[in-house]
């Protein structure tokens, strides 16, 4: 028997198809194509589904994975890849014990599904049809006309087609697990090439070394997956129980919120959207001094963005303004302001102090492991607490762009001629 | 084992089922139906939440949907090397080449373009074909339904019917396939797994086709395939040293074959003149721009000026309202809230755009009225 499906081609032997057309028939293809054609169909092959999910993930080796799987993005595309970044307020980067969360899910598709989230984060979602409700004790209850979701917002192993293009299958082995019959395969990313194909393994765990998957060999949804690094699992996703094709009740698919919370809809709950606004209007709205960065060159822009306060988690006034460089687009960095709290935390022990002309500054520059994180410099300036945030500059220059901050006006200069 | 399994088995190892390939492909592009299909899908839920409305304003602002027919030879030899020819009326330069991390490309209009002076530079070569050669990423985008079998380019097939799934939105591969389509057609190799047959449906008819005509594998390509050599009576610059020159306002008033304007803005305005002395090849006009900006970078304003009788290729695709102030014709172009409005105006047989964002519509018109003309000194 093959042991891996690529292995199998040295084996391969020819016969005609019903459809009078010379396919492949080795084992292993075989083996392939059953895997395929029920993973394919997976997300097809019930009418209902009610399911517990179990997951858990260790943070650092998360990061770690995530890390690599980003440098190799931004080593294809040449261009600065996302970055995850556990910076927390008091300044430390965060290395959190093992996260667990228990996932509920009622499904019918196409359009109502019902999601009970425990663990780090408690949430509850329910779309049924256009409307769909969202609760989390911080934010409260938020209902919306989204058009319909359903399906959509599945978790990833109810519909497992998405991966298939990412990874590289071994021969599957019979197993069993919560009950039912199901094919064990480990698998491996995809290769990406400068030409042919980088694989968005959305929903596994990125830049992992190998998955260990269940596939339910009936109806083809994962009934668990793992995410492996050095051999060892650092994430995985468990069916702990699951029906499929029962009557789910009516009432699974509406929404009551918790004793004393009342439904809002997003633009009262988020009434503190961001808006794109002008520096000047940023400056007239926000309770604090709002500063910006000066004696920078023609080829700079800025965009500004104002986000109100918020109740619902609490959050204050904040300004966010963003630098970059029309000619090439490369250098880049960021102030988010707002004003300071009565007794602010100072940032912790990976931040360095450097005093400069009588004002305090705290530098944050990430280490060589994670030198894709931004440098950061926080600091007060007349009662505004400012993040100074780049990429792109080394300390000095940052230094020298923090020394360089100004009230922002509150109208903008004249065009009038002289 | 199922024909659609293995369909599926082939669609998924196609990138591992050859070394080099060699194929010419035709493609074909309606518009009529193309802009139903893009119409019909920015009403729905995925195109509103990918801004498909907007993405169609843009194309009717920059001349709309125009039917096209192009044929393309194609080299790929693995793992990174790859050359490209278009003919006919194709989006893409006549030769583009990869190799490695470098990349030529050419075009009778822009010249020799690469990136030797920097690999870190990419470019868009092969992209147009990678979703034939590795049609993997379509299994997580779309449900399959098997139609039989065909021969495309003398080689067997099989014929694959598919239709969006209802979370494929981001899906990139789909995009290349064509994202407003209501259902495809694809002919898989039933050797190699490649597609040797594409086609987007809208209202059951077909309305952009990718098929090859011809196809060869595994051949040795000389190892020139994947150098650039120029076509016949081609330059490989039109003009080597044509880039704007950064001038004092003086200069630019000397050089311009044009009466230069200026908008003399107070301090704490800058200012910054730059001249180019035009590149009829790319029919790029002389230019004088003045660009005058601010020290924490909140504002910009910016004139672009050229004779008034020849045009400014931006502009060709521009909507502009002609409007009259204090006895004075000028064109607008008005963008939405906080994205650059330009206003344009003639002044003694020059042409000036004024462009600016963030600031009222009624400033930038006031400014350009005022512009005064710099007398050479």
């Amino acid at each position: 028997m093959c042991d891996r499906l690529e292995n199998c081609e040295r084996s391969e032997q020819q016969t005609t198809g019903s459809l009078g057309i010379r396919l492949w028939h080795a084992k292993g293809v075989t083996e392939l194509s059953d895997l395929l054609e029920l993973l394919v169909g997976a997300d097809d092959s019930f009418r209902t589904v009610k399911a517990t999910i179990r997951s858990w993930r260790d943070d650092v080796k998360y990061g770690e994975a995530f890390e690599r799987h980003a440098e190799e993005q931004e080593r294809r595309s040449g261009a600065s890849g996302a970055v995850l970044v556990l910076v927390g307020d008091d300044g430390a980067e965060e290395e959190s014990e093992p996260a667990e969360e228990v996932v509920r899910i009622w499904l019918e598709p196409p359009d109502r599904v019902r999601v009970e989230l425990e663990g780090r984060w408690t949430q509850t979602m329910v779309s049924n049809g256009p409307t769909t409700w969202s609760y989390t004790p911080e934010m409260g209850a938020v209902r919306e006309e989204r058009g319909a979701r359903g399906q959509a917002e599945a978790p990833l192993l109810l519909q497992p087609a998405v991966l298939i293009a990412g990874l590289d299958f071994d021969s599957p082995e019979k197993t069993e697990l919560v009950g039912r019959e199901a094919l064990h395969v480990r698998a491996r990313p995809r290769p990406a090439g400068p030409m042919l194909g980088w694989h968005d393994l959305h929903g596994l765990a990125q830049g992992a070394d190998e998955y260990d998957l269940v596939v339910d060999a009936e109806r083809g949804i994962l009934l668990r997956a793992a995410a492996l690094m050095d051999g060892e699992e650092f994430a995985t996703s468990e069916v702990t129980e699951i029906a499929f094709d029962e009557q789910l009740e009516p009432e699974r698919f509406t929404f009551t919120p918790p004793p004393g919370e009342t439904v809002r809809t997003p633009e009262e709950a988020f009434g503190g959207e961001i808006e794109d606004v002008s520096i000047e209007e940023a400056a007239r709205r926000a309770p604090f001094t709002v500063f910006v960065a000066t004696k920078l060159g023609p080829h700079w822009t800025m965009d500004v963005h104002f986000h109100g306060k918020r109740e619902r988690p609490p959050m204050p006034v904040t300004v966010f303004v963003h630098y970059s460089r029309t000619d090439d687009g490369l250098e880049q960095f960021g102030l988010s302001e707002r004003a300071r709290r009565e007794n602010e935390a100072e940032p912790g022990s990976d931040w360095e102090r450097v005093d400069r002309a009588g004002q305090a500054l705290y530098v944050y520059m990430p280490s060589e492991q994670k030198r894709r994180w931004p440098s950061l410099i926080r600091f007060e300036r007349d009662g505004t607490w400012i993040e100074l945030s780049s990429q792109s500059f080394e300390r000095e220059r940052l230094l020298e762009i923090a020394a360089s901050l100004a009230p922002a006006p509150t109208e903008p200069p004249l065009l009038r001629s002289r | 084992m199922s024909e659609l399994g293995e369909a599926l088995a082939l669609i998924h190892r196609a990138r591992g089922r050859f070394e080099t390939l060699r194929a010419t492909v035709r493609e074909w592009y309606e518009a009529e139906y193309a802009r139903r299909a893009g119409e019909r899908y920015a009403a729905t839920r995925d195109g509103q939440d990918e801004g498909w409305a907007d993405l169609l304003e843009e194309r009717e602002a920059h001349g709309g949907w125009q039917s096209r027919e192009s044929v393309l030879r194609l080299w790929v030899e693995k793992p990174d090397r790859i050359r490209e020819e278009r003919e006919g009326e194709a989006h893409g330069p006549e030769i583009g080449i990869r190799d490695g991390e470098l990349w030529w490309m050419y075009d009778a209009e822009w010249g020799v373009e690469s990136n030797e002076d920097d690999p870190s530079v990419g470019s868009g070569v092969g992209q147009g074909v990678e979703h034939l050669l590795d049609p993997a990423p379509l299994l997580g985008a779309l449900r399959f339904e098997l139609l039989g079998r065909s021969t495309v380019a003398g080689r067997d097939a099989i014929r694959l019917r598919a239709r969006p799934r209802a979370n494929a939105g981001h899906s990139f591969a789909l995009f290349q396939l064509g994202r407003e389509a209501e259902e495809y057609e694809l002919s898989i190799d039933a050797e190699r797994g490649v597609i040797l047959r594409e086609a987007a449906l809208s209202e059951g008819r077909e309305y952009r086709v990718t098929e090859i005509l011809e196809v060869a594998f595994d051949e040795r390509f000389p190892p020139e395939t994947f150098a650039l050599t120029l076509p016949s009576g081609a330059s490989p610059r039109p003009n080597e040293d044509v880039q704007p020159q950064q001038v004092a306002l003086s200069e630019a008033v000397r050089l311009a074959s044009f009466p230069v304007f200026t908008a003399r803005l107070p301090s704490p305005w800058l200012e910054r003149v730059s001249y180019f002395r035009g590149d009829p090849r790319r029919r790029h006009p002389e230019t004088v721009a003045i660009h005058y900006w601010l020290e924490d970078a909140s504002h910009q304003v910016s004139l672009l000026e050229h004779a008034a009788d020849e045009l400014y290729p931006l502009d060709e695709h521009s909507r502009w309202e002609q409007i009259e102030r204090d006895g004075q014709q000028l064109e607008v172009s008005r963008q939405k809230p906080r994205a650059e409005t330009r206003v344009r105006l003639t002044r003694e047989g020059t042409s000036i755009t004024a462009s600016a964002a963030a600031y009222h519509f009624d400033d930038l018109v006031d400014l350009a009225i005022a512009l005064e003309r710099v007398r050479p000194t």
